[in-house]
């Protein structure tokens, strides 16, 4: 047997065969090799490895970028941290440049760990999810192992988050759920850590939440 | 990258034809369900698209895609888990189960398995994965005993070369 004939009796799980055992007790090359070998087999067996997303998936990954890109080419940069007076006005000049008013709009009570902060929320509902522009003041500037997270979450207490910031200003951001399925929103203050879930420090609620 | 970064569809495709299968690979694997696979490929391409100004296109885009998807992933595990199990807040989220381990090792054998041409990955399939004999797979696939051992060992090759790091790193 060759070197590699062995490499794929090993991944087919035949590393107890007299003749793999024979070469590998003379071959140093396949035995540094045989895990690596085992672990393709292992992969190669495994039907996760074969499934295919839908045909249509191509598609709806095309339609939602669409569904952004529209509003993107009109207002080409997301996420600015901009001053609050600034703020104001990227939010007018951008519902002046979509032409229509807010589907509606949220004013964020302060939370326990932000007493003097305020926030109000306008969102637009498309096909795909929610455009919205949060306007935030009051807020001390998060610290370099910190920064602000919006959150979407539903009755029965599912979360989205919908984008992070460090600062008090005016943001631009996209969730890809229903406004009338996450009637919650609302902002913590998160370490900057691996967990993805909200901690309960609360800067800004929806009111009666 | 900034034909895909302006929304172009060709090259929103191009890219979603490359990494779209290790992306719903991975998916599959952590959460165990097509449907919400299928949404966590589709939220990573967005999500890709929304960060790709800040993504350097001399870099390859795999690990910077698959660590998008990792975390889609989780986020999408966490909030299906805080729906099953009624929780309003988690405190406790930081284990991930087992589903999430080697997703990196799986995303690249995904990845070779894509690369390899259509022929020999079909008797990769057959063989590998459905356990066909050699023989057996000649004659599923309606060529020649030769043929089916022939392209068998050239496509282990081709993998084996890719990916002979597995196992010496951890995902």
């Amino acid at each position: 047997m060759s070197c590699a004939e062995v490499l794929e009796a090993i991944a087919r799980g035949r590393l107890e065969d007299q003749t793999v055992v024979n070469h590998l007790s003379v071959c140093a090359e396949c035995r540094a090799r045989s895990e690596s070998a085992q672990i393709l087999g292992r992969h190669l067996a495994d039907p996760v490895m074969w499934e295919e997303p839908s045909s249509d998936l191509a598609d709806r990954v095309v339609a939602a970028i669409d569904a952004e890109t529209g509003q993107e080419e009109r207002r080409p940069s997301r996420w600015r941290i901009l001053g609050a007076a600034a703020a104001l006005c990227v939010v007018v000049v951008g519902g002046m440049v979509w032409g229509n008013q807010p589907d509606w709009t949220v004013e964020l009570a302060p939370g326990p760990a932000a007493p003097e902060a305020g926030g109000v929320i306008r969102g637009w509902n498309h096909a795909h999810g929610t455009r919205m522009v949060l306007e935030v003041w009051g807020l001390d500037p998060a610290d370099e192992n910190s920064y602000y997270e919006l959150w979407l979450t539903a009755p029965d207490g599912r979360h989205v988050s919908a984008g992070t910031f460090r600062d008090s200003g005016s943001f631009e951001v996209v969730a890809g759920v229903r406004r009338a399925d996450y009637p919650r929103i609302w902002v913590t203050l998160e370490p900057a850590d691996e967990d993805p879930g909200p901690t309960s420090q609360t800067v800004l609620d929806t009111p009666n939440a | 990258m900034d034909r895909f970064r302006r929304g172009d569809h060709e090259a929103v495709r191009e890219l979603y034809g490359l990494y779209s299968r290790p992306v719903f690979a991975i998916a599959l694997r952590s959460l165990g369900d097509r449907t919400l696979a299928e949404e966590v490929v589709q939220q990573t391409f967005v999500n890709a698209w929304r960060a790709a100004a800040r993504f350097d296109p001399e870099l390859d885009p795999a690990p910077w895609l698959y660590a998008i998807a990792r975390r889609v992933a989780v986020d999408v595990y966490r909030r299906e888990r805080r729906h099953r199990e009624g929780r309003r807040e988690e405190t406790d989220m930081a284990v991930l189960p087992p589903s999430f381990e080697g997703l990196w090792e799986l995303w690249e054998v995904r990845a070779a398995v894509d690369d390899l041409p259509e022929d020999e990955r079909r008797v990769i399939e057959a063989t590998f994965y459905r356990q066909l004999t050699h023989t057996e797979a000649a004659a599923e696939l309606g060529i020649p005993l030769g043929t089916v051992k022939s392209r068998s060992h050239r496509a282990f090759q081709r993998l084996a070369g890719f990916l002979d790091h597995l196992g010496t790193e951890t995902a």
